[in-house]
């Protein structure tokens, strides 16, 4: 549960929420109390740092791959796509058969406006050099600010909220919310292949959604 | 140019909106409403905040845009939008056999029962049957009146043979010179070294697709080759590359898609090249028409026909002035009437 967005606030609640045990000790330069509000060692801090934070929300996704061949016409690719994507039909994104991928948490309360997860995976065309990052949720109204989330990190790397384009359809038959980002690798032709952010197929990755950096 | 003054709402067509970067430092991003060419939905999109660096125009009184810029944002995303429908419609994962030799990572249609109607100027100018279809017997058969068992015809089942047709106000397109020229497609194959020493086609280095075709003149009993050519850093920088440039004409907005843009050049048995040069790209309807508009062209789709399922757009041209001397749209169409292979 994050911390209020406006009004009373306490030193305890700031506690819970980065894990601590209610009613237990602690200070306001606790570093896991720092971490919520993104907050360095002795740094000048007010109580309305504290509002709307939240501890980061962490899952473990089995990465999966599959690909899907398109044509323009007599011009045909065959595009890869890897991580998680529901095997429901989504608007807006195509999937593989059957999906690809699991993810041991599909939403959070505190992330995403606790929407589920449809998509979070890679995927360009093979013998591409360029890729899209994509995050899709099922939700069309969300707002895109820190309280969806401020950073992502897949497998260790960085995704940065405000460094994606953002785009949403609240008239779909399944209505969406989709981060994208550009990226620029080489799009490998087997799954056994590493595919960044995303390790092999069959891997174990772990994806944490930040709200405080 | 005219500048737009952006509101913050999120209603807007085109407006902005405050918001915080990973390192809390204030930004305005571009917010825009559009509709999508294909499903017509109302979609919201907010740009990156390096994007909307690129477009946004900050001053002490607020938000601007240039109008053209927003315009052409809208325009590029829809071109692509489209292309993303007709990839997505058709296709599926290439069997043993269906590809050739060193042909890799490429898909072919789920049915060959189809063929392809191509206009100009409204008119129907050639029609493109599956090698497969009743219709391709009879071509074959003008062919090899002339020709012999010049190919294997039907060495690749999504292979296509076309014939032509040629009206007052559509006439043949230049260089073909006679209605009874009839174009085999080997598909799904690289051009031979053999293929192309047949025509003498230099060797520039060009990336070719892998797809050509061979124009079977049945009156003056005269071969020519065509060539397809993937845009790439080779054909599109005259500064590096001055000899394997492609000059073009200007060219709507098109799709962003990889590989939706390309080349063809056609070649006779002596290896001259004609003067004309043909452009392909993936684009929707309504850029089209306002490039046509704005050129003076034939927008090439009747009216009838103008929402069926246009996958490509061609510009024939002139190589050495630009002039644009047509204006094509390819449709594919389905046809229950089966295969003969």
């Amino acid at each position: 549960m994050a911390t209020p967005s406006s009004g009373t606030i306490s030193l305890n609640e700031m506690h819970v929420e980065a894990g601590g045990s209610s009613g237990t000790t602690c200070s306001i330069n606790d570093s896991d109390i720092r971490l919520i509000a993104n907050k360095s060692s002795g740094a000048t801090a007010s109580w309305n740092d504290y509002y709307s934070r939240a501890a980061d929300w962490s899952s473990t996704m089995t990465v999966g791959d599959n690909t899907i061949s398109e044509s323009n016409g007599y011009v045909t690719v065959v595009t890869r796509y890897r991580g998680y994507m529901t095997s429901t039909a989504i608007n807006a994104t195509a999937v593989p058969s059957g999906g690809i991928g699991s993810m041991n948490d599909y939403q959070d309360s505190d992330y995403l406006a606790n929407a589920v997860i449809d998509v979070l995976a890679v995927y360009g065309d093979q013998s591409g050099s360029s890729s899209l990052f994509r995050l899709q949720i099922f939700n069309g109204t969300i707002s895109n600010n820190d309280t969806a989330f401020k950073s992502v990190i897949v497998n260790g790397t960085t995704f940065n909220r405000t460094d994606a384009s953002f785009g949403q359809n609240n008239g779909a038959d399944r209505v969406y919310t989709i981060w994208s980002w550009n990226l620029s690798a080489a799009v490998p032709d087997a799954s056994s292949d590493a595919y960044a952010p995303f390790g092999v197929s069959g891997a174990s990755n772990t994806i944490t959604f930040r709200r405080s950096r | 140019m005219s500048e737009i003054k952006l509101k913050t709402s999120i209603l807007e067509s085109v407006g902005t909106k405050k918001d915080i970067d990973h390192e809390d430092v204030p930004f305005n991003k571009l917010t825009l409403n559009v509709v999508h060419p294909v499903s017509k939905q109302e979609i919201y999109m907010e740009y990156s905040k390096s994007d909307s660096k690129d477009v946004l125009i900050e001053k002490e009184d607020g938000v601007y845009v240039e109008e053209a810029g927003v315009e052409y944002l809208k325009q590029s995303w829809k071109a692509t939008e489209y292309s993303f429908f007709l990839e997505n419609s058709t296709l599926r994962h290439a069997a043993e056999g269906d590809l050739g030799d060193g042909v890799k990572n490429f898909a072919v249609p789920k049915s060959t029962n189809t063929y392809d109607e191509v206009y100009v100027n409204k008119k129907l100018v050639r029609t493109d049957y599956n090698i497969g279809l009743h219709q391709a017997k009879p071509l074959i058969e003008e062919i090899e009146k002339v020709f012999g068992k010049d190919q294997e015809w039907k060495g690749n089942r999504f292979n296509i043979i076309g014939t032509y047709t040629a009206h007052d106000d559509a006439p043949l397109r230049p260089p073909y010179t006679h209605e009874k020229t009839y174009s085999w497609y080997n598909v799904y194959n690289y051009p031979s070294q053999e293929l192309l020493d047949e025509f003498k086609v230099p060797d520039v280095g060009y990336e070719y697709h892998v797809w050509h075709s061979i124009k079977y003149n049945t009156v003056t009993g005269k071969k020519q080759l065509k060539l397809v050519i993937a845009d790439n850093e080779y054909t599109s920088n005259y500064q590096k590359h001055p000899d394997t440039f492609i000059p073009r004409p200007e060219v709507p907005l098109y799709s962003a898609k990889y590989r939706s843009f390309f080349f063809a050049k056609i070649f006779n048995e002596d290896g001259t090249e004609a003067d004309q040069y043909d452009v392909f790209f993936v684009t929707t309807k309504d850029i089209m028409k306002e490039f046509c508009k704005e050129k003076g062209l034939d927008f090439p789709m009747p009216e009838t026909r103008e929402d069926d399922f246009v996958w490509i757009y061609g510009l024939v041209y002139d190589k050495n002035t630009l002039e644009i001397k047509q204006v094509k749209g390819y449709v594919r169409y389905p046809t229950e009437e089966g295969e003969w292979l």
